[in-house]
């Protein structure tokens, strides 16, 4: 009888937790379904690859080591505990058994054993690390669901070695310490107790540990740990193409009332699986130059805030109720919204019902986000780079940008007069378009215009910085000068150069980026140009992951790249000794987009006497100086000013030059010395600058 | 409320003059409104949004004027009109007297309660179209605004004066002419640039306006265009306190004589 009753329980409790179950995970499937289509699934060598590395190799998580052991020991733990969680069910059911599995029974025990320990080690780490350690990227988002997934766990793994123990004293055997030293442990300990105490001790751990596993099941993909469902197909469905390439827009359709995101649903697919994998780990907030300056931009918030709206909105669109078992959460939001969302369907077919609930839901733009965290983006992708589940914070960000710019025409004064600059004169400032080649003063016979010489084989593009911005001239004409040296054949565009569009497509204008690309890539034609050269980080992505879409077909090099390659080909032979300590600052467009942290720091090693100084965050982990995604041309006045926390940062390592390889962060570093009145004693200075005063 | 805005296109003020054949030439120039018309623009916009209306802008100039017309037009005006015709480019569009005849014919034919307009272009810089037109209206005129209230019939316009600030009420109709710091203009929307392809773009000519040619003859003639010359460089007087004084006296003496 008491049999039949513990049967028939345990397999309406599990039904019960299964229905809900799929019931939550297939509400959340159908509010990404809500987003539009991502792009078409190509390069599926790599989406595997991505799967090896980032979710079996546990890639990200080990840039932050003692979690990124933690983890691994919980991730791989849990596939083992699964294992042998059929076996622990049929114990309850089959007395004493044991799978079947001959010679490597004693093995499994072992295993399963450790395993069960281990994870509770995990666990008792991870609780350490949030709430005694206090480490800051996890305190941001303060709930009681992280407290929940500690208790959940050290229930489901510490049930175990009772319920072995117990059933060894139930069967009436001996401990076994060699092969099931943990449980043994606990038979040892409780051997006095009899068969029959032993038994319904037996059965009480059993049905906490069931009871904890269903629960947990249930709980997992409604809070931050779905991720352990959804970020394995965020990682597959993550958008091909370079780092941080941003996708297009079609304007073929002439009546499109509507660009970038306004709307949670206009985001795709994809991007909206970023917000249900969203661990709340903190990693991104934590490495964000904007957060990290007191700006109210935090990348972890951007995405749970988003994600909650998801949550709400789909509520309302589908009548789903998200949280589960919805009688328990009747008092939540989305559920009300998802009941009132019914009545109302109840309503308009006619029935008199009240609807209990306004169906009205916040704002995505202004109310979910503000338009003050969308514009204080550098699009540095450092918080895409620390992200363990591949989120692309960026481009949501950029979408929202775009919305603003085109539909809305809603964006800071200094931006919209950036754009109206670009447009009219090709370059942020509006300056004459015919004062662009003016940096060549003196120097016309080493940098000729293109259609001056007869062939060349690079293209120096110098962008609008280095035309126009006088301290970044020098930079220009140091680059030029360098090539001439090495006798490379090279030529300028001069007053038919324009703006490469970084700036305009990053901070949402992207009607006027592929205008300017167009027009770019038709010039870069009518020449011929085969390779281009640029001393811009930004130009160089632009034009090397993003241009090729619209139709250029040249190679583009950065500079650090072709003055590493005439070094080593000996055509640059840097003999005079600089007495310097120089520390480099990596560019975000240069690193973490492209990848390039090696060659300029060649360049600097092969010159003699310098020696180089590592910042305490470098290369990958490199701070942004703040100017990327169009912030170069706006105002900072919230909090403090990122461009003096990284010169602080360079400081630090007592330099006598501070190094950069692109001209925004020259711009950002140098105002960061001058503002620590450090001017007289570090300079700040291009590579290229370097370079020439040793090569001469 | 019936708003017509007065509009020009010039050069971008980046652009820098060439004089070919003694006169300006426009080859590869870059041309917008003018950058207080847009002002004037925006502020009409931003009182049909509050009180509804009509915003018509109407230009008078060559048939380049249209790109600034639809940016206008993208700004969110309903309707535009460009008086344009073989005779008037053969007077080169005259000068204010020509325009503002032309502009105040048509402020007749469309009707208005409110007219605006930058308070000077910044080619010619005179200023004095848009007033002249009131004159030829016969409304009163406010120049170069930086804050304007409607209510009703009553107007309630700021302007800088020296520093202070004066406030002017007037009703309509009435004729405005802006300055910068009355609003910040908008940037045109995509789908409102699409939108501004499909508006209305009228062409009128001065038979359409039933103008007597001769009377919109310009009053003045532009004798001859020059660039200022260079700017020799700056020099800096060396020696004793009294030598470089009196260096400087016979130099101001020499510039005067």
């Amino acid at each position: 009888m008491l049999f039949a009753l513990h049967t028939i329980a345990f397999v309406a409790v599990t039904v019960y937790a299964l229905y809900l179950f799929v019931h939550v995970v297939y509400t959340r499937y159908v509010f990404v379904r809500l987003g539009k289509p991502g792009e078409p699934k190509t390069d599926l060598r790599r989406r595997l690859r991505d799967v090896l590395v980032y979710v079996a190799g546990q890639r990200k998580l080990f840039k932050d080591r003692k979690s990124g052991v933690m983890h691994a020991f919980l991730f791989y733990g849990f596939f083992i505990l699964q294992a042998g969680l059929i076996e622990l069910i049929l114990k309850g059911f089959i007395r004493g058994y044991r799978y079947p599995l001959g010679p490597l029974e004693n093995t499994f025990s072992l295993m399963q054993q450790w395993t069960v320990f281990l994870m509770l080690l995990a666990v008792f780490y991870a609780f350490y690390r949030r709430y005694v350690e206090k480490l800051r990227r996890l305190q941001w988002k303060r709930d009681v669901k992280a407290a929940v997934v500690y208790a959940a766990l050290i229930v489901i793994t510490a049930s175990v070695f009772p319920i072995l123990g117990f059933e060894t004293i139930m069967l009436g055997e001996n401990p076994d310490f060699a092969h099931a030293p943990f449980s043994g442990a606990v038979a040892a300990a409780f051997s006095g107790i009899g068969t029959q105490a032993a038994t319904a001790l037996f059965y009480l751990f059993w049905w906490i540990h069931m009871l904890a596993v269903l629960s947990f099941m249930v709980f997992v993909p409604q809070s931050k740990q779905a991720h352990e469902i959804f970020a394995l197909f965020n990682v597959f469905l993550r958008k091909p193409g370079p780092k941080g390439r941003l996708p297009s827009i079609d304007f073929e359709d002439e009546n499109a009332e509507q660009f970038g995101v306004g709307r949670i649903e206009d985001f795709s697919r994809p991007q909206l699986l970023n917000l249900y994998s969203c661990v709340e780990c903190g990693r991104c907030t934590d490495m964000c130059p904007a957060a990290g300056t007191g700006k109210k931009l935090s990348p972890m918030h951007l995405m749970t805030n988003l994600r909650d709206h998801l949550t709400e909105k789909g509520a309302v669109v589908t009548s789903r109720t998200p949280w589960m078992p919805a009688f328990a959460f009747a008092g939540t939001r989305a559920n009300r919204l998802a009941l009132a969302s019914r009545a109302n369907a109840r309503k308009a077919s006619g029935d008199t019902v009240a609807v209990p609930e306004s169906l009205e839901l916040p704002k995505l733009i202004g109310d979910v986000v503000s338009e003050q965290e969308i514009w204080a983006c550098t699009t540095c992708r450092n918080c895409e780079d620390a992200c363990p589940v591949l989120n692309e914070h960026v481009g949501i960000i950029v979408d929202l940008r775009r919305h603003l710019v085109l539909t809305e025409g809603s964006m800071p004064a200094e931006m919209a007069r950036t754009f109206q600059n670009i447009e009219r004169q090709g370059n942020p400032w509006g300056i004459s378009r015919n004062d662009r080649a003016k940096w060549r003063e003196g120097i016309e016979d080493i940098a000729p215009l293109v259609h001056e010489t007869e062939e060349f084989e690079y293209l120096f593009f110098v962008g609008s910085m280095g035309s126009y911005d006088n301290r970044n001239i020098k930079v220009a004409r140091a680059v030029a000068r360098l090539l001439h040296k090495a006798g490379v054949k090279f030529a300028v565009l001069g007053n038919e150069e324009q703006s490469s569009g970084d700036t305009a497509r990053r901070a949402g204008n992207e009607y006027l980026f592929q205008q300017l690309a167009a027009e770019n890539i038709e010039t870069f034609k009518t020449y011929n140009v085969k390779k281009i050269v640029t001393a811009c980080p930004h130009t160089y992505n632009t034009f090397k992951n993003e241009y090729p879409e619209f139709g250029l077909e040249a190679e583009v090099f950065h500079h650090t790249e072709l003055l590493y390659q005439l070094i080593r080909e000996g055509r640059l032979k840097p003999v005079r000794e600089l007495r310097e300590r120089v520390t480099y600052h990596d560019s975000c467009y240069l690193g973490r987009y492209n990848d390039i942290y090696d060659a300029p720091r060649e360049i600097l090693k092969a010159i003699p006497g310098v020696e180089l100084a590592e910042m305490s965050r470098n290369r990958e982990k490199s701070l942004c100086c703040g100017a990327g995604g169009g912030r170069m041309w706006l105002e900072e006045k919230e909090g403090t000013r990122i461009n003096l926390a990284r010169t602080e940062m360079a400081l630090e390592t007592k330099p006598s030059t501070i190094c950069s390889a692109c001209p925004y962060c020259l711009t950002m570093l140098s105002d960061g010395v001058k503002a620590k009145e450090m001017e007289d004693r570090v300079q700040t200075r291009d590579i290229a600058e370097i370079l020439l005063e040793a090569v001469e | 409320m019936n708003i017509l805005v007065l509009l020009k296109q010039t050069f971008d003020t980046e652009e820098r003059i060439r004089i070919e054949n003694g006169k300006i030439s426009e080859e590869d120039v870059k041309f917008i409104i003018n950058p207080y018309d847009e002002y004037a623009v925006e502020e009409a916009i931003r009182i049909k949004e509050e009180h509804g209306g009509e915003v018509t802008v109407v230009s008078v100039g060559p048939m380049r004027t249209e790109s600034a017309l639809r940016t206008a037009l993208a700004m969110g005006a309903d309707r535009a009109i460009l008086v344009h015709d073989e005779s008037l480019s053969g007077i080169e569009y005259g000068d204010e007297h020509t325009l503002s005849k032309i502009l105040a014919r048509v402020a007749r034919r469309t009707g208005f309660d409110l007219i605006l307009a930058g308070y000077m272009s910044v080619d010619s810089g005179a200023a004095q179209v848009a007033p002249r037109v009131a004159e030829e209206l016969d409304i009163p005129h406010i120049s170069a605004i930086t804050g304007l209230r409607i209510e009703g019939n009553a107007v309630v316009a700021e302007k800088d004066m020296e520093g202070n600030k004066a406030v002017i009420e007037a009703s309509l109709p009435v004729l405005l002419t802006a300055q910068q710091g009355l609003n910040e203009p908008r940037f045109p929307t995509l789908p409102n640039i699409m939108r501004a392809k499909k508006k209305p773009l009228e062409i009128w000519t001065v038979a359409d306006l039933e103008l007597d040619f001769g009377s919109i003859q310009p009053k003045t003639a532009v004798a001859e265009q020059y660039l200022p010359p260079p700017k020799p460089a700056g020099r800096i007087l060396e020696g004793s306190l009294d030598s470089q004084v009196r260096e400087l006296a016979q130099l101001l003496k020499d510039l005067i004589s």
